[in-house]
């Protein structure tokens, strides 16, 4: 049994893992690299807890290579009622740090349940929707995984970690792959629009026929229209026996984003007005010019990544990101890229995308290759996990998306996330090496 | 197996990953490579610059006493936001401030609540160590060193000129400077500002997002000025000043055997301190508008004058090289040419130098255009003119003698032109005054003082200048040679006698100017002033061999040449040669002496 396990491992996706985090160190350790520090191994050190958490991830990823695979997917359910409990307990008697309640602090260590709930909830939809008695069309099933992806949601809401949440929406991609109707997607897409727009209008006024309405109105009017026009369509393309079904998911999205409107207004409202997310998110659709405040992550984190240039400053000479001079916030943690790109400039930085998209392309091929539905759907949430960090964090980075906090796999520095991404690495090494023994 | 069915799907998923992977290559291509923006940016929040400012030269007169130097002083400054209460009261004291102008100060300088700022540009110098281990209960605050320029000599403040801050106008011209730079304005200061200058250091460093220095990355040290040494002499100078006291007009003497400037008086002068420091600019617009007797205008280089008799040395000299006189000619004192004081027939060239006659020379500048060949006597006149000015300007007068100084006047000796847009015809009788240097002549006392040289060096001068010895650097060649007139030298002995005649001879005309044990040649000069008392004006030079001074001294509204420009020349003639002044009754007579008219305005 053993002997089969090792030798199905699949060396490529652990060569990447190891090279992955090891990098990571020696990032981190440049960051905190100070002339005047002889000693080079020390726990007081972020890259010396950090070299801990990685010996624990190997601890932990040889536990899960020599556990039954069948013994995870049994309490599958009791996994992630564990992490839903700890999200609940985080937002009674977690520490606030950087204005989210999301940790636990265990002396100078801390632990983010909502990294671990990520896993808990793939293993969860991946058991689920491939238990025999569900189907992705049946509402009935599309209704329970709704509820499985945003209890999680609602809790890290609660924190509020934005950046989790997105990763909890990426899980779309996988539903997207397992045969959710594409327009669902669209619908998704139209849902986020709309979300934006009401925040957008959140305090405008629109007139029409001589009635000034607030502009919320509009948009619900619109959304109805749209609605029935979509519906409308659906009549034309589809086969009668389809309709009934499309017309209902029509329904239920329409209602889901006219609900969605005065939603976000109040809940965004909720938030304080000074709230780091709140500003940056008014920054990024215009409703508030601040760039000395909290544009300011974003303005040194561009100087330092255009300061790396073509081949960078080379290794631990940064003078930007590092702790040393202090210019970008965050460097070891959500902004360890800059240190990545003003030490290796574009070369390196090319390098390390590439090592990323060869990353995620190799897990959407593992996907591929499961025999079972569990397998694929799992493997799958991996990469889509993958694939919204890694997008969040570099689009943060360069400067295309809000700055949200939220870890590039791997590299930033934090226990909780190096050991996810461990536990999902390992936990996909395991499922894919026993592939070829399981047949369902 | 209905997932069969949506595998093409991965190929959806794919393309998403890749398109957002080429996304951020390109944009990170343009942030690091194309674009250079982040880059520029990235220096500007990350280096900075420490300036090290260079001390600027200093200035010594010639025997090595100081004259210009610099002087550190001590600036409070404030940064608005970091101020915490304080004890206001205290601090007045220590800064010798009224101590209810404390508070509206500050809230001046909150307009710019973040930048440092100054609060008070001097602190007393006998406060300041009490006020440094007291800064402790001032935050916010913060001493730093400013240097000041001072002239520890009192005197001189014409030719040392003075420095202040650049503005944003030298700033745009000269791209040297930068804000709280200082610049020479005048005199030497301003024409030697750039070897008095010096280059300033720079120390570049990286710094940390809260502007700590962390990291020295580059080193360039400031280079101080080069020291000037001047050819004054500062006793000389100081003793000149005190003697011109309420008179107006100047002093230049120069040592003929190599054209140094040993002292340069313009009356009334005035401290140059005033114009360093933070009273300058109002000390500088008391000086400019409330004074009628514009102490700021340098008299010695740019007040054009006429130099009465004391030309006539030059015209005697012109006619007899001209040919149209020599040494034993006579000609009769014709009161009908000219007006002329009694005195003796002159037997000679000599004598009517000694004499000072007028209708001699009257006589010999007719000689000059008359003896031209020409139709006419207008074209004769016009020709001899011509000639005229080339022997007289030979001499040094009216032409650009080359000064190191900013903005000094060269005079004018006419030419025909002159004449020529005044009248349809004219003759030698238009301008025939100018034998005695009067009319349209113009020229400067330090042309005159030149013209002393001329006649102590028996033909030749060397351009004047101020600077003996720059530090690092070498004079202009140009004042180390000789500039000779027109005249040949043996012409020069017999006049210089007649020289020596003024001033020890019976009948001359500077007899108060004598010395005992010392031989001074020299000439007075009375010139016609139509607004008012004559200018009174001497040249001496001593001894008369191997000449160490030649002088100018020009009094306006001084009466006769004899009477105060003569003596004041003798005494600062033997005041350099002896370090002693034998005739102190003399000298009282002059220190007390106010020949500034009331009524001057």
């Amino acid at each position: 049994m053993i002997n089969n396990w090792l030798k199905n491992i699949d060396l490529q996706l652990l060569l990447i893992y190891f090279v992955l985090v090891i990098l990571g160190i020696a990032s981190i350790y440049s960051t905190t690299f100070d002339e005047s520090y002889s000693s080079i191994f020390s726990f007081n050190k972020s890259y010396g807890k950090q070299i801990m958490w990685f010996g624990i991830s190997l601890c932990v990823g040889i536990i899960i290579l020599l556990l039954d695979i069948e013994f995870i997917r049994k309490y599958t359910e009791v996994f992630y009622g564990i992490t839903t409990l700890l999200l609940i307990l985080v937002l009674l008697f977690g520490t606030e740090r950087n204005g989210a309640k999301a940790w636990f602090g265990i002396g100078s260590f801390g632990i983010q349940p909502a990294e671990f709930a990520k896993i808990t909830a793939s293993l969860f939809i991946a058991k689920y929707l491939a238990s025999v008695n569900t189907s992705i069309y049946k509402l009935q099933s599309q209704i329970w995984v709704s509820v499985i992806l945003f209890v999680p949601i609602i809790l890290i809401l609660k924190q509020p970690d934005l950046g989790t949440v997105l990763v909890f929406l990426g899980f779309i991609l996988v539903l997207y792959r397992e045969g959710i109707i594409g327009s669902i997607m669209l619908y998704g897409l139209m849902v986020a629009a709309v979300s934006v727009v009401s925040l957008i209008l959140k305090d405008t006024f629109s007139t029409l026929l001589g009635y000034t309405f607030h502009s919320h109105y509009m948009l619900i009017g619109a959304l109805v229209i749209m609605a029935v026009f979509i519906a409308l369509g659906v009549n034309i393309t589809t086969y009668k026996r389809y309709r009934r079904t499309k017309h209902l998911q029509i329904i239920a999205v329409t209602a889901i984003a006219i609900i969605i409107v005065p939603l976000m207004k109040f809940g965004f409202e909720k938030i304080p007005e000074n709230h780091y997310q709140r500003v940056r998110v008014e920054i990024i659709l215009g409703l508030k010019k601040d760039p000395r405040g909290v544009g300011y992550n974003s303005h040194q984190a561009l100087s330092a990544i255009g300061s790396g240039q073509f081949l960078g400053k080379g290794y631990k000479n940064a003078t930007l990101a590092n702790d040393t001079y202090n210019q970008v916030p965050e460097q070891s943690t959500d902004f360890i890229f800059c240190t990545v790109a003003e030490e290796w400039g574009f070369l390196g930085s090319f390098l390390l995308f590439s090592l990323y998209m060869i990353l995620i392309i190799k897990i959407i091929a593992i996907a591929e290759r499961q025999r079972s539905d569990f397998g694929r759907i799992f493997s799958y949430s991996v990469a889509s996990i993958f694939f919204i960090h890694f997008t969040i964090n570099i689009g943060m980075v360069l400067g295309l998306a809000p700055i949200i906090g939220i870890p590039l796999p791997f590299f930033s520095y934090g226990g909780s996330s190096l050991l996810t991404f461990s536990i999902m690495i390992f936990l996909l090494l395991k499922i894919d090496s026993d592939r070829l023994e399981i047949f369902r | 197996m209905n997932n069969k069915s949506f595998e093409s799907r991965k190929n959806v998923l794919l393309v998403i990953v890749l398109s957002i992977g080429f996304i951020f290559v390109v944009r990170l291509l343009f942030i690091q490579v194309i674009d250079d923006k982040w880059n520029n940016e990235s220096i500007k929040i990350s280096e900075t610059k420490k300036i090290i400012e260079p001390d600027r030269g200093i200035i010594f007169d010639r025997n090595g006493k100081v004259m210009a130097v610099n002087q550190t002083n001590f600036e409070l400054r404030l940064t608005p936001n970091k101020v915490k209460d304080f004890d206001t009261m205290q601090l007045s004291q220590l800064l010798n401030i009224p101590f209810d102008s404390i508070k509206p100060r500050i809230n001046k300088l909150k307009r710019y609540w973040r930048s440092k700022q100054v609060f008070v540009k001097t602190v007393p110098a006998n406060n300041l160590s009490k006020l440094t281990s007291l800064m402790f209960k001032y935050e916010g605050f913060e001493l730093a060193e400013k240097s000041l320029r001072v002239y520890p000599a009192n005197c001189a403040a014409h030719l040392l000129g003075y420095v202040r801050e650049v503005d944003g106008e030298i700033i745009k011209k000269k791209p040297y400077y930068r804000g709280g730079d200082r610049i020479g304005i005048s005199g030497l200061e301003k024409y030697y500002e750039d070897e008095l200058r010096g280059n300033r250091g720079n120390d570049k460093f990286l710094r940390d997002a809260y502007g700590n220095l962390k990291k020295l990355t580059a080193s360039d040290t400031a280079k101080s000025g080069n020291n000037l040494t001047s050819s004054i002499d500062l006793e000389l100078q100081r003793y000149g000043e005190r003697l011109m006291q309420n008179k107006l007009g100047s002093v230049v003497a120069i040592d003929p055997s190599s054209g140094e400037i040993l002292a340069m008086i313009s009356s009334p002068t005035f401290d140059p301190n005033l114009l360093s420091g933070d009273t300058m600019s109002r000390n500088w617009k008391r000086l400019r508008n409330n004074d009628s007797l514009r102490p700021l205008y340098n008299r010695a280089l740019r007040s054009r004058n006429s130099p009465g008799s004391i030309f006539k040395m030059v015209q005697g000299l012109s006619a007899w090289e001209l040919g149209v006189i020599n040494l034993d000619t006579k000609i009769f004192c014709d009161h009908n040419v000219v007006g002329c004081h009694n005195h003796k027939q002159a037997q000679g060239l000599a004598d009517a130098i000694k004499y000072s006659c007028n209708p001699y020379f009257y006589e010999t500048f007719k000689l000059i255009t008359t003896s031209r060949e020409g139709e006419n006597i207008f074209e004769k006149s016009k020709i001899g003119l011509q000639t005229w000015n080339e022997y007289v300007s030979s001499f040094g007068l009216g032409k650009d003698l080359q000064l190191d100084y900013p903005g000094y006047s060269t005079g004018n000796i006419p030419l025909p032109s002159v004449y020529d847009k005044m009248y349809n015809k004219w003759s030698y009788r238009t301008c025939n005054s100018l034998a005695i240097g009067q009319g349209e002549m113009l020229v400067t006392s330090y042309q005159m003082a030149n013209l002393a040289c001329v006649m102590a060096n028996r033909g030749y001068y060397y351009y004047p200048h101020f600077i003996k010895k720059i530090e690092n650097n070498f004079l202009n060649p140009k004042y180390e040679q000789r500039q000779y007139t027109k005249i040949s030298k043996e012409k020069f002995e017999p006049i210089v006698n007649a020289m020596q005649q003024v001033i020890e001879g019976d009948g001359g005309t500077a007899r108060r100017a004598r010395i005992e044990g010392i031989e001074i040649c020299g000439k007075t000069g009375t010139v016609e002033n139509s607004r008012g008392k004559d200018h009174s004006v001497f040249i001496a030079f001593a001894p008369k061999y191997n000449p160490k001074i030649a002088l100018v001294v020009y009094i306006e509204n001084g009466g006769y040449g004899g009477t105060w420009a003569a003596p004041i020349a003798s005494l600062m003639t033997e005041k350099y040669l002896t370090d002693s002044i034998s005739n102190t009754t003399e000298e009282q007579r002059i220190l007390e002496a106010n020949l500034i008219q009331k009524n001057d305005k």
